[in-house]
């Protein structure tokens, strides 16, 4: 096999441990804070009215 | 908008409901007669339908696609509702998927004992159902997403991420798995041969695990969960964090199950690294599901469906550590081909998927039935205890078994030669075949007591008096310009 393909490796596993770091950096920005703490209550309300 | 108020579409919700106990009864009850079957074989009664190598594949479809494929529907179809705040889509549609998928699942279970298989685990059914079955899940994945695409709340709630993972990879597994050139009506015979074939059907087997057995049912935790405990979801970013790292690293884990066989070392290596990393999101999920309940535990005392939900949690946990292990080769070396396998399936399967399926549907059941709660709580409490004590003797017995196996199976003596025949190892595990026969019964029998229950809790669906529930839908905001001058505080 072409020695190329190590090189290309090492640079898809960079991108995706940038991609991975960068999945948390974008899902805990703090304007994302409200929405999804209410998201988080979503479920609750099915039964909000029976009990 | 209509004058009329919009209401929950849980007709389709109750049918899939009725369709999960039953098939959860027939599939669990042909298991246990299979495991009497290696305990005593004489009870295959020199019939070839009823020998364990014609059935085993009735278990394995009964309790996979048709309980837990009812239940994950049906499921499916009550949270994408809920999450959306929008009636289900193609009500015509949704209900072809029921009758569709119980057409499939009583034609595959009728020509499997008959001999009629393309002999790929999981995937036994012939190319004609296999048609049908892509039918119904085309259908299954257009009512879902249309559902989707007429919410009201405008965030997709993290549960039908993973509902949507689970249809489109399962349809996507299924098509390629299943490219075969028809011979007859009856009989067809795979594209791939060798190890491709191998490797085709086990990154097919290892998904079915991933996207039906794992991201399916962790779409139903991710609501039931913060539902029954009435506590929010304990962190919704670290939800998607596992979302996206569980999707894309679950893929490339199938290679495990073909360790020391022809295809490549580094194929298998790929497989055994990817496998370990899995932990990672498993267990993110698992905690997310338990911390979920932090706060609230004492609901999990006196709420037997809750109780079910955190044990299917710890068992989640529990199995897929079990599952990364198993899948390094050297633990592989021991444990490949012997009962631990069995025992690691089945701590999965019972311990994480049923009960995580029989914790929502209690959730579930009374809501979609039109009743305060289910007809017997102490029913519930009794499945409970039935179920754990039967996944108890279940697992253990057959790790036993396993470790026996594997260890009797590679010792050899100072020549080199083994020290036991094939024989005194089957001889040695009998015992723990017994065992497991006696936990699986008691599962079984849980699960009668479910369907019982289930079916005193449709009393009023059964006499058509359950009132649909509406859709909560917020007041229109009054369209006002200019904006109305906010009021001084």
């Amino acid at each position: 096999m072409n020695p190329a393909w190590g090189h290309v490796a090492g640079v898809v596993t960079v991108l995706l441990m940038l991609l991975f770091i960068g999945i948390w950096v974008w899902v805990w920005q703090a304007g994302h804070k409200q929405k999804y703490d209410a998201l988080a209550r979503l479920p609750m309300a099915d039964s909000e009215d029976r009990e | 908008m209509s004058s009329e108020t919009e209401t929950y579409n849980d007709q389709v919700v109750r049918l899939f409901l009725l369709a999960a106990a039953i098939w959860g009864v027939i599939g669990m009850g042909v298991g246990v007669f299979i495991a009497a079957q290696l305990a005593w074989p004489a009870l295959n009664f020199d019939t070839p339908w009823l020998t364990f190598s014609r059935l085993r594949p009735d278990h394995t479809f009964g309790v996979i696609f048709a309980f837990g494929g009812s239940a994950l529907m049906g499921t499916c179809y009550y949270v994408a509702q809920r999450t959306g705040h929008t009636r289900l889509a193609l009500p015509r549609l949704a209900n072809f998927t029921f009758w569709g998928w119980q057409l499939v699942v009583i034609l595959a279970m009728v020509s499997m004992p008959l001999g009629y298989t393309q002999s790929k685990e999981y995937a036994e059914p012939e190319w004609l159902i296999d048609l049908l079955v892509a039918a119904v899940w085309v259908s299954f994945g257009v009512v879902f997403f249309a559902t989707l695409a007429k919410r009201r709340i405008k965030h997709i709630y993290v549960a039908n991420w993973y509902y949507g993972a689970f249809i489109i990879a399962v349809g996507l597994l299924h098509i390629v798995n299943n490219i075969v050139l028809p011979v007859s009506l009856t009989k067809s015979y795979p594209v791939y041969s060798g190890t491709v074939d191998a490797m085709v059907q086990w990154w097919y087997g290892h998904n079915a695990v991933a996207f039906f057995l794992t991201a399916g049912f962790l779409g139903m935790m991710y609501y039931f969960v913060p539902r029954q405990a009435q506590q929010p979801l304990w962190s919704y970013r670290f939800s998607i964090v596992n979302f996206w790292a569980l999707i894309s690293v679950y893929m490339w884990a199938g290679s495990h199950h073909l360790l020391f066989t022809a295809l490549p070392d580094w194929v298998q290596s790929v497989g055994m690294a990817f496998s370990v990393l899995l932990l990672m999101p498993s267990w993110g999920s698992a905690a997310n599901g338990l911390f979920t309940f932090n706060g609230a535990w004492q609901r999990v005392a006196s709420d037997p469906a809750a109780k079910f939900m955190v044990m299917a949690l710890v068992f989640y946990a529990a199995s897929t550590t079990e599952g990364s292990l198993m899948a390094v080769k050297t633990v592989n070396s021991l444990s490949h081909y012997t009962d631990w396998t069995v025992a690691h399936v089945h701590s999965g399967s019972i311990g994480w998927v049923a009960m995580i399926t029989i914790g929502s549907l209690y959730a579930m059941a009374p809501r979609a039935l039109g009743r305060p709660a289910m007809h017997s709580k102490r029913g519930m409490e009794l499945h409970f205890w039935m179920h754990t004590a039967g996944l108890v003797m279940y697992v253990a017995s057959m790790w036993t078994a396993g470790v026996t196996e594997g260890l009797m199976w590679r010792a050899t003596d100072a020549t080199g030669a083994l020290v036991y025949p094939f024989i005194d190892s089957l001889i040695a595990v009998r015992p723990f075949y017994l065992i497991r026969f006696l936990g699986g019964a008691l599962v079984l029998g849980g699960m009668v007591v479910m369907a019982w229950n289930l079916w005193h809790t449709a009393a009023d669906a059964r006499a058509r008096l359950v009132k649909p529930i509406p859709v909560p839908i917020p007041e229109p905001e009054p369209l006002q310009v200019p904006a109305p001058v906010p009021a001084r505080v």
